[in-house]
């Protein structure tokens, strides 16, 4: 039995003529400590499995289960314990208005942790942010700090499983950089297990042992990083196009495109 | 040292030929100094500006069209476009330039469209504020654009509004746009940034042969290092607001300077997986080296 | 550390703030720096302190009782004595729009303060449901939107009799649909921020998203607009009581005074002269404030 289990997976979002099927039975297994990729373009249906596993889209259909547990349409309590999400853009994820120490004092009293003081310096600490951090407004933090953060509200009420959505997209190259070695550290020192959602390969490719490539809501198939360059012989033609669009701009490889 | 041609020289004259470029902003005690002493110069070929944010690089782009805000100040040795000399020009004169010699992309077609025209009235619209011509005749050059940056349909196309196109097409209309009034250099600002890997590779594609089938010049301002690598034919390194190091694009895995090794080195690359990506290490000194 | 130019830098302090109140304060007082810079906000602001300030010291500002009587000397014009003139019962003016001062005041404050909270309440409760809930709001809304303030105020007139309480009763009860549709306006902007999804991930109710994330985004909003709402309260009370619908006799309410001295106003110029330049001037003084206002908080959300 696997960690997670998602099995045939779909949903319909969007209403009347509207209505699209943004999921169309999408089924992958992961193991415990894992981190696992999706990786794939623009409407491809990514970010909307995180969504549905993290519970902030109830009406799908199909199965999900961590650690044998089945997963309903409604957040929990206790499934916000066991499930965190990190989002794309820096700048829109931290509420505006309140404090750095106020934002992460929320998910503490939610789940009545107390010690919330130690709880938060621990946190700023396990993502590299100076103390005296705490009381400052996301204004006045940088794009990377801001993630940071992100990444520090996530793990404050120590879940196991971290949804990535396009953690490092938003960011400069050498702060991604740094945010990809945070969160492979934090992997290890926390023990989680991560479902990493990117556009970029080489991103994926970095941080995953094994990868899903989606297109059009369906998954194309999986890949494994360390035998990429066996793998891609037999990969089918859309998986060829990204994996060697995402190496260098080849004039001849735009006519393939097509 | 590198063999002829020198890395900071283009292949024969030089279109735009920029000079200790130096633009600050605001007038308070503490201006702050975006671009620092940048020269260089751009001849008909691809030359790429590279920066993180702060670069200054899509400063550099505005000046070039004297597009910043009023609070900026440009100061230079030279600004000079083939015959016109931009540092003095006046805003008459910059009329003449902007979209006629020189035209810009943008990054993001949903906001550097207006929302409440066809696209193809934009582009005839681009056509006839440089050149006397009747609707009908610019509306067959529109078509004609529409067509060269290879879409399919160019009558539906042409009446179709912004919102109800792709992203990747409406960069094919902003490029239409641009191209239509037949300058000689193009700035193109992270036009692909916004857009997905594969409709990257087509837009890019469709630069390309445009850039070479008109002898364009063309300056490519992005933050992917990894693309211009393969797209441009020379590359120029901004960091805080300074050239740090410029070179031809097939050169990059032999950059000398700091700045840039450490960028391309903290870059995740398919088929090389690490356990750590290195991480870049500031140091102050770069704030005040010299380019090149 | 990161580079002088690059936004990737954080703000430079010498160190963070200490706890959550120097934080607060800390914005407050970038804000008031900000608002005391524009100018006209800032005379806005001084005209406003200024009433503040009458209302508190009428009784030692104002050199007569506002109410009382002295026929023998009616309708005197401005003097020494009475610096704006007597009116057609001898009562002096100038103590009279001081007290005055008061009772706008009063209105005001009232208005606000039952307004304010009820049109956010029902905007952001509208705004994040949605579907029935918001529509059922939003007719009620509408209907309550429908009213002008002066048909209102008659019908409780009508029913209740007319007083100072019964205008402010009015003038709320059509005044909190314009804040309800903006806190709705904003909440829909709002509603599907990450920051909100990362609150219902923690596994916040709707109750504690509602006033914990999605109140404080509407707040400038509401602020502003509460503040330029006043100038029009003001008016509106004013001509309630230039119907005789609001203050009555011998109450010195500002609208009432233009209305008894509309009668005298040919011959008698300075009986509604300065009751209706108090009520403009401080109008106006709300309007700027507000304005300025409306730059500070706008920019700072970020």
């Amino acid at each position: 039995m696997a960690f997670i289990e998602v099995d045939n997976l779909s949903i319909t979002l969007g209403h009347g003529a509207a209505a699209q099927q943004v999921l169309d039975s999408v089924s992958f297994t992961m193991e415990r400590g894992e981190v696992f990729g999706l990786v794939g373009e623009s409407g491809s249906g990514k970010s909307t499995i995180l969504r549905c596993i993290a519970g902030l889209y109830g009406n799908w259909t199909g199965r999900i289960a961590i650690d044998g547990k089945a997963l309903g349409p409604r957040i929990t309590l206790e499934r916000s314990r066991l499930i965190q999400m990190v989002f794309q853009d820096p700048y829109g994820s931290l509420h505006p208005k309140h404090t750095i120490n106020s934002q992460l004092m929320e998910p503490i009293n939610i789940h009545r942790l107390g010690n919330g003081r130690e709880r938060i310096a621990h946190a700023l600490e396990q993502v590299g942010l100076p103390a005296d951090f705490r009381f400052r407004y996301p204004h006045q933090l940088s794009g990377g700090q801001r993630q940071r953060v992100a990444i520090a509200r996530a793990l404050i009420v120590e879940p196991r499983v971290l949804l990535l959505d396009e953690p490092t997209s938003a960011l400069d190259v050498s702060v991604q950089a740094e945010i990809l070695n945070l969160l492979t550290e934090l992997r290890t020192r926390a023990d989680l297990t991560y479902i990493l959602v990117s556009h970029d390969l080489a991103v994926i490719a970095h941080m995953c042992s094994r990868f899903s490539v989606m297109q059009h809501g369906r998954i194309l198939e999986t890949l494994s990083s360390d035998t990429l360059d066996a793998e891609e012989a037999e990969a089918t033609d859309y998986t060829r196009l990204l994996i060697r669009a995402s190496r260098a701009y080849d004039r001849a490889l735009a006519e393939q495109a097509n | 040292m590198s063999s002829t041609p020198a890395p900071n020289s283009p292949p024969g004259a030089p279109l735009l030929s920029i000079r200790k470029l130096n633009v600050s902003f605001g007038r308070g005690p503490h201006p702050v100094r975006a671009v620092r002493d940048v020269s260089f110069a751009v001849g008909q070929e691809k030359v790429a500006i590279v920066g993180e944010s702060g670069s200054g690089k899509s400063t550099v782009g505005r000046s070039i069209l004297k597009l910043l805000p009023r609070t900026a100040r440009i100061e230079a040795e030279e600004m000079r476009f083939r015959d016109i000399d931009i540092l003095a020009a006046d805003e008459n004169t910059m009329l003449g330039v902007r979209g006629r010699r020189i035209s810009m992309i943008l990054q993001d077609p949903k906001y550097s469209l207006n929302p409440v025209m066809t696209v193809g009235e934009q582009i005839a619209e681009a056509y006839r504020v440089h050149h006397k011509a009747s609707r009908q005749e610019a509306r067959e050059r529109a078509l004609a654009m529409l067509d060269a940056v290879r879409i399919r349909n160019p009558e539906y196309v042409f009446e179709q509004y912004p919102h109800q196109i792709s992203g990747g097409m409406g960069q094919r209309v902003m490029i239409a746009a641009m191209l239509i009034p037949d300058p000689q250099l193009l700035i193109a600002d992270e036009p692909t940034s916004a857009l997905d890997v594969t409709i990257r590779l087509k837009v890019l594609a469709i630069l390309d042969d445009l850039v070479s089938a008109r002898g364009l010049g063309l300056i490519f301002i992005t933050h992917d290092l990894n693309l211009v690598r393969s797209f441009c034919d020379r590359v120029i390194i901004m960091y805080a607001g300074r050239v740090v190091e410029e070179l031809r694009a097939a050169d990059l895995d032999r950059a000398q300077h700091p700045y840039t090794r450490g960028l391309l080195a903290s870059l995740p690359m398919l088929g090389q997986r690490r356990e750590r990506l290195p991480v870049l290490q500031r140091d102050p000194a770069w704030l005040a080296a010299d380019g090149g | 550390m990161t580079s002088l130019t690059q936004p990737e830098t954080a703000t430079v302090t010498a160190r963070g703030p200490k706890s959550g109140r120097e934080a607060m304060w800390g914005e407050v007082r970038a804000g008031v720096l900000r608002l005391l810079g524009n100018p006209l906000a800032t005379i806005g602001l001084v005209i406003i302190g200024l009433l503040i300030l009458i209302a508190i010291f009428a009784p030692v500002i104002a050199p007569f009782d506002p109410v009382a009587q002295s026929l023998s000397r009616a309708l005197q014009p401005p003097s020494d004595v009475h610096w704006f003139g007597t009116d057609e019962y001898g009562r002096d003016i100038f103590s009279r729009v001081i007290y005055g001062s008061r009772i706008t005041l009063y209105i005001v404050f009232l208005v606000t303060i039952t307004v304010s909270p009820i049109g956010l309440l029902i905007g952001t409760v509208a705004g994040y449901f949605g579907g029935w809930i918001d529509a059922v709001l939003m007719r009620i809304t509408d209907i309550f939107l429908s009213f002008p303030s002066l048909i209102l105020a008659l019908a409780f007139v009508a029913v209740l009799g007319p007083s100072l309480q019964n205008a402010i009763l009015a003038i709320a009860l059509t005044n909190w649909p314009s804040i309800a549709r903006l806190a709705r306006a904003e909440t829909l902007t709002v509603r599907n921020s990450d920051y909100v999804a990362a609150a219902k991930l923690q596994g916040a109710s709707a109750a504690r998203i509602i006033l914990r994330q999605i109140v404080p985004m509407c707040m400038s909003s509401v602020i502003v607009r509460s503040t330029l709402n006043m100038a029009g309260v003001i008016l509106t009370a004013a001509g309630l009581g230039f119907l005789g619908l609001g203050a009555q006799p011998p109450t010195p309410e500002w609208g009432a005074m233009t209305s008894t001295g509309r009668r005298y106003m040919l011959d008698y110029w300075w009986l509604v002269t300065t009751p209706g330049l108090a009520i403009v001037i401080v109008s106006l003084a709300f309007n700027l404030f507000g304005d300025g206002l409306r730059d500070v908080l706008d920019s700072r959300s970020e």
